[in-house]
């Protein structure tokens, strides 16, 4: 099964709080991937609102991300890409 | 024993029933081991499934009755329902620590509640309370509990509760829910905003209101007074059922003959009957009410109890079907009014010293060009589909009017270059709610094209009363001397420069004030759609010129009693002559003799 690992930082002002998660989760489900984050010893399923939440990523934290599964590499690519556009947020 | 509370009446009417005590107190989870897995998943999946077609059907409620982003909050919880990482979470704990799934699904959601909490960022914690009303859902079906479902109530019902939340509120049986009793909450707040939509009598900000009120017991509302009474006797009972009677069978009465009618006094001059809106389903009331148009579409419910802030489109939308469901009667749409009592978190607006007093309504929106462009760009374009107009509030002066014309002109602007349709000749008018704008009324009104005065605020400021402390709300006077001058001057200015003057506030729905009011110059009067048929048989039954002769005597008087018992006097004649005698004369009704 393909990995995909790397690390994201989140940089929009308001950190990954209620609505950047839920689009976040939005736009994971569609992918057939296992996918972590973790950040501060903290692992997660990137696909849980209420994890990612738990998280408490301010802006400026770097997390972990690791993608398993067919579709793993287009999985990390579009996590990487939310996170890099600050979930549209700034 | 009877017993008497007062709270503030935020929804006229009389409700009778028994108490339905509402808690946000957690269930007492029972913990026990389990021996069958499998047992054990199917139960939490039928819980689940068993939730989920609770959440739809209140969801699609909400939307039909209230439109789409009050029903959002449903959706969020359908997305914690369906979190992937808590049905894993759930699924391994069951299997590793063999504990029954209640206890398993409440020790899980603890642990998430303390976490998101120990974060030292309010944004986070924000789905904790969805988290809590989410598995309190999920509970109730695994546990069976006779905890009262506010969407499915099984007899009418007073409901009794600390506060409500947006979405307890949204899907609360109507039918069923016949009276609101809130220990918490204010005038501008939710539940009041909802219960008043909703024609149903409600009272808040009464103390100790769940504490003191056992379940199932009889409780009487009355919405118009702010009173409760626990415990009636049979006495008291029938007095309000009577009065109850009486109100429904006037009020029936009144709309039939006054429907379809317009609002014209005897000496035959018409005054033009408007409602003021926030939600989608009060259109259908306007117009049961035949209501000349929108005198005021409070926009900022398009903003509150939302995690982002409105696009454009969606406020277009929004905007456009007012406009249209009411061609070819205008629609007053004010800007919003944000800050004040109204905080939106996603907004950043931080708790200020003095709200009121504070960073709210056009001074918030010219300090945030990115809110208020696309603001005035989606009413601008709905103004091609209707009889749209802008309104301003919080106006001071008249360099503030003319910074906001400005900024309609550049959205103008840009509109015309892009090509996309709107009025061009859209009216513009200022709320007259600051005393200084009252002052300057007649500088402002060289370059309005209509007045609102809104006496809820203009009477606060003027009077520099706060009428939710309860310390000093007596001293919130609309027929203090000084309020009825600021009218008559406000009238003067816009009758000298022609335009048409309205009055927006709660004055405006008080059949005591009708004559008062258009002896003063006011041409227009725009209330809560329930109060329509009131107020225009209260008109067809004053002659103008009279009306301008009590104007002229209460503007000598110098005591708001005095003057309150003249306009008592001269109204409740007026009522019990022509028999349509309504709430806001329930002390009377009350008392009628043939009762």
């Amino acid at each position: 099964m393909p990995e995909v690992t790397g690390e994201v930082e989140v940089v929009n002002s308001l950190g990954m709080h209620a609505r950047p998660a839920a689009a976040l989760v939005q736009k994971l489900l569609g992918f057939d991937s296992e996918i972590y984050i973790s950040f501060k010893g903290n692992r997660v399923n990137a696909k849980s609102i209420m994890g990612l939440l738990t998280l408490g990523a301010a802006r400026g934290s770097h997390l972990d991300v690791s993608c398993t599964g067919p579709d793993a590499e287009a999985a990390f690519a579009a996590v990487a890409e939310m996170f890099s556009d600050g979930f549209g947020e700034d | 024993m009877e017993i008497y509370l007062q709270g503030l009446g935020v929804s006229p009417g009389i409700a009778i029933a028994p108490a339905l005590l509402f808690f946000h107190d957690r269930y007492d989870v029972p913990s026990y081991a389990i021996t069958d897995f499998d047992a054990e998943q199917m139960r939490l999946d039928t819980a689940i499934h068993e939730t989920r077609k609770d959440l739809e059907t209140i969801h699609d409620r909400v939307v039909t009755d209230l439109g789409e982003r009050h029903a959002e909050i449903f959706q969020a919880h359908l997305m914690i329902l369906d979190d992937v990482g808590l049905r894993e979470e759930l699924t391994e704990h069951l299997t590793k620590h063999q504990r029954n799934v209640e206890y398993t699904l409440d020790m899980l959601a603890k642990r998430y509640v303390q976490t998101m909490e120990s974060i030292n960022d309010p944004r986070f914690r924000e789905r904790t309370a969805d988290l809590l009303d989410v598995v309190d859902r999920v509970l109730r079906h695994l546990l069976d509990a006779e905890r009262p479902n506010l969407a499915r109530l099984g007899q009418e019902s007073i409901i009794v509760a600390h506060d409500l939340t947006p979405s307890d509120t949204a899907s609360i049986d109507t039918n069923k829910a016949i009276g609101l009793v809130i220990e918490a909450g204010s005038v501008t707040s939710h539940s009041a905003i909802l219960a008043r939509a909703l024609e149903i009598p409600a009272v808040i900000g009464v103390a100790d209101a769940p504490s003191s009120i056992s379940a199932g017991s009889l409780v009487i509302v009355d919405g118009a007074s702010g009173r409760i009474i626990l415990n009636p006797t049979r006495e008291t009972c029938k007095r309000y059922s009577k009065a109850q009677q009486r109100l429904e069978e006037r009020r029936a009465k009144l709309l039939r003959i006054t429907k379809g009618k317009p609002a014209r006094t005897m000496d035959n001059v018409e005054v033009m009957l408007c409602a003021n809106i926030e939600l989608p389903l009060e259109i259908e009331h306007s117009r049961n009410v035949n209501a000349q148009g929108i005198g005021l579409y409070r926009t900022e419910y398009l903003f509150i109890d939302r995690d982002s802030l409105p696009e454009e489109e969606e406020q277009y939308e929004a905007y456009s079907d007012v406009a249209r469901a009411m061609t070819p009667h205008p629609v007053v749409l004010r800007t919003m009014d944000i800050g004040g009592d109204k905080f939106v978190e996603h907004l950043q607006i931080l708790k200020e010293a003095n709200p009121q007093l504070g960073w709210r309504a056009v001074r918030f929106c010219l300090a945030r060009p990115d809110i208020f462009k696309p603001h005035l760009r989606a009413m601008l374009r709905a103004s091609a589909h209707g009889a749209i107009e802008i309104m301003f509030p919080m106006i001071s002066g008249i360099e503030e009017l003319r910074e906001v014309k400005a900024v309609v002109a550049e959205v103008t602007q840009e509109l015309d270059d892009a090509g996309i349709a709107h009025n061009r000749n859209i009216k513009i008018g200022s709320m007259i709610e600051i005393p200084s704008a009252v002052m300057l009324a007649d500088l402002l009104a060289q370059e309005s094209d209509f007045f609102s005065i809104g006496t809820n605020d203009l009477i606060q400021y003027l009077l520099a009363v706060d009428r939710v402390n309860e310390k000093i709300a007596h001293l919130y006077e609309p027929a203090h001397p000084a309020v009825i001058r600021m009218i008559h001057q406000t009238a003067q200015a816009a009758r000298a420069h022609n335009i048409p003057c309205s009055i927006c506030g709660e004055m405006a729905g008080d059949a005591l004030y009708t004559e008062l009011l258009l002896g003063l110059g006011i041409t227009a009067l725009s209330m809560a759609p329930v109060a329509i048929p009131l107020i225009r048989a209260e008109i067809s039954h004053i002659h103008l010129e009279e009306a301008r002769t009590l104007a002229r005597r209460v503007l000598k008087m110098s005591v708001a009693e005095e003057i309150k018992a003249e306009l008592k006097e001269r109204h409740l004649a007026r009522a019990k002559k022509y028999d349509y005698l309504l709430d806001s004369d329930q002390d009377a009704l009350l008392t009628e003799k043939s009762m």
